[in-house]
């Protein structure tokens, strides 16, 4: 029992860290959405209480831009856990230093170089479309690949060998050993994909036209370059609601 | 295992598609001239001399990297304490927790900063240091506590429990078991914190104030309106900083295992 009780205290800080900075400011958001904007230096107009931020939320631009953050999500969600695939397939028979190496390389562009593959995908692709649901893409890939390649791993060594060995072409290795045992991984990457293509941000803000502005990008536009922090806020709860659902819609398994 | 061949030769492709921006910001930022052409000829060191020079520049560039250091510094002993905890829950309830844990995430960089701007507005630190060190350390934990946890093998608990079978104190077990077996995966999750912070753009954006702008913050405004060289400088050297942090971490744990093994060492 002590060492139950040990073991809650050294969580606390953490939890406290995690609570107080995601829940706190989700709370904090909706709050916000609920003020009146504000007419001075503050972000809101301090004890108001305003339902404005909300009533433009159902017009036709707002509809638009949550049809086009759903529709990003999806696409990044599908390419990404495809070229994800490809990379895993790649890097998963390697062992040792060149398996950390393709690993370096795969996750390169998150993590080494948001930055620098911003600046350079500006010069390669075309904004519009194209350019932000491929920028988008290229930042989520090296996750996808990561969890794709732990799954590939994981795969029991033998029955490749085994599966040849009976005379099954590697086509058919692919298609009968290493696709149906790592279906959970897809289908969890796909669920992420989605989540996180959901949040769209630098992709579409550095690549997109005011045609592919997502919720994010809407949230950073109202309040950085319009102040309207309420409506930012109003914006991010839905944010929220669309990511927490897409959590749910993937989490729901059916019952065996 | 074996792959089709088509399979191999694509996931090559896109191997090399995806180091492209990255070459090409490399070798723009040693462009002799503001137009960024590509430099075939003409080398030129001319930006990162003007970037050592502008304090605009070189501060939000030191600033990063304290910023990095310091949640790096936080992260992992709070990851640490939490995945050493979660093996105590039962498991229903280790999930649940485990998923409080890993909220931040999954939730969108911009609703966080957005989130987060207001935690600091509400105890009066907006735009402080406190501020950023905090989102930081928020944003780099899911990722410490994931790998801490990969740590936690089922050997490191046995010996765990072998060693309390024989009378040492919890303290004892943790100081001279639990640590030294798990201090390549602290390093390694601080290593992750570290570049997270350094490469952070969004959440930044919302928490930072005037005087405590990253060097991404700063290359951000530029990237927004038309991206100077001095973008392209950033960008490099955050990417050899982040790839060169992660390449030595890479090599010291591989020779140090490399040499434990071969000298048969005590494991």
């Amino acid at each position: 029992m002590t060492l139950l009780r040990a073991s809650i205290a050294i969580l606390l800080p953490a939890l406290l860290l995690v609570v107080g900075g995601t829940a706190a400011g989700a709370i904090l958001t909706v709050r916000m959405s609920l003020h009146a904007p504000g007419a001075g230096a503050g972000l809101f107009e301090p004890g108001s209480v305003s339902l404005s931020s909300w009533a433009s939320m159902g017009d036709a631009h707002h509809r638009g831009i949550v049809l086009t953050t759903i529709l990003t999500g999806l696409v990044v969600s599908l390419l990404s856990t495809a070229i994800g695939a490809l990379l895993a397939l790649l890097a998963a028979p390697f062992a040792g230093l060149r398996f950390m190496g393709i690993m370096v390389l795969i996750l390169a562009p998150r993590l080494s170089g948001v930055l620098a593959s911003l600046f350079g995908l500006q010069r390669l692709l075309p904004r519009g479309w194209i350019g932000s649901l491929i920028a988008e893409t290229w930042l989520l890939v090296p996750y996808s690949t990561l969890i794709l390649v732990i799954a590939l791993r994981s795969i029991d060594p033998h029955l490749v060998p085994a599966a040849r060995g009976l005379g099954a072409s590697r086509w058919q290795v692919l298609r009968w050993i290493i696709w149906p045992l790592s279906l959970p991984a897809v289908a969890l990457t796909l669920q992420l994909g989605w989540v996180w293509g959901l949040g769209a941000f630098l992709g579409p803000l550095f690549l997109g036209g005011p045609d592919q502005s997502t919720l994010a990008v809407e949230i950073h536009h109202e309040a950085f370059d319009l102040g309207r922090w309420p409506r930012a806020a109003a914006e991010g709860v839905v944010l929220m609601v669309l990511t927490a659902s897409a959590m749910a819609a993937g989490s729901w398994r059916p019952r065996p | 295992m074996t792959n089709p061949i088509i399979a191999r030769l694509s996931g090559w492709f896109v191997l090399i598609l995806l180091q492209i921006p990255l070459v090409m910001t490399f070798w723009a930022s040693f462009s002799a001239d503001s137009l960024l052409t590509l430099p075939t000829t003409r080398w030129s060191m001319r930006w990162y001399v003007d970037f050592i020079n502008e304090p605009q520049w070189s501060r939000a560039a030191f600033r990063s990297l304290i910023a990095a250091c310091v949640a790096a510094g936080i992260a992992v002993p709070l990851a640490t304490a939490a995945a050493w905890s979660l093996r105590e829950w039962p498991q229903g309830f280790r999930y649940y927790v485990l998923g409080t844990l890993l909220m931040p995430a999954t939730v969108s960089g911009v609703a966080l900063g957005l989130g987060l701007l207001q935690v600091a507005y509400a105890i009066g630190l907006a735009g402080q240091w406190p501020c950023l060190i905090g989102a930081h350390t928020l944003l780099g934990f899911p990722v410490a506590l994931l790998v801490v946890r990969m740590g936690f093998t089922p050997s490191l608990q046995e010996l765990e429990a072998a060693a309390a079978g024989l009378g040492a104190k919890t303290s004892v077990v943790a100081w001279r078991i639990t640590l030294p077996l798990l201090w390549p995966w602290l390093v390694a999750s601080a290593v992750a914190v570290f570049v997270i912070s350094l490469n952070d753009a969004v959440v930044a954006v919302f928490v930072c104030g005037p005087d405590t702008e990253t060097l991404p913050v700063v290359a951000w405004r530029q990237l927004r309106h038309s991206a100077g060289p001095m973008v392209a400088v950033a960008g490099t050297i955050t990417m050899v900083a982040s790839l060169g942090m992660m390449g030595v971490t890479t090599a010291v744990l591989w020779y140090l295992r490399f040499r434990k093994q071969s000298a048969g060492g005590p494991l």
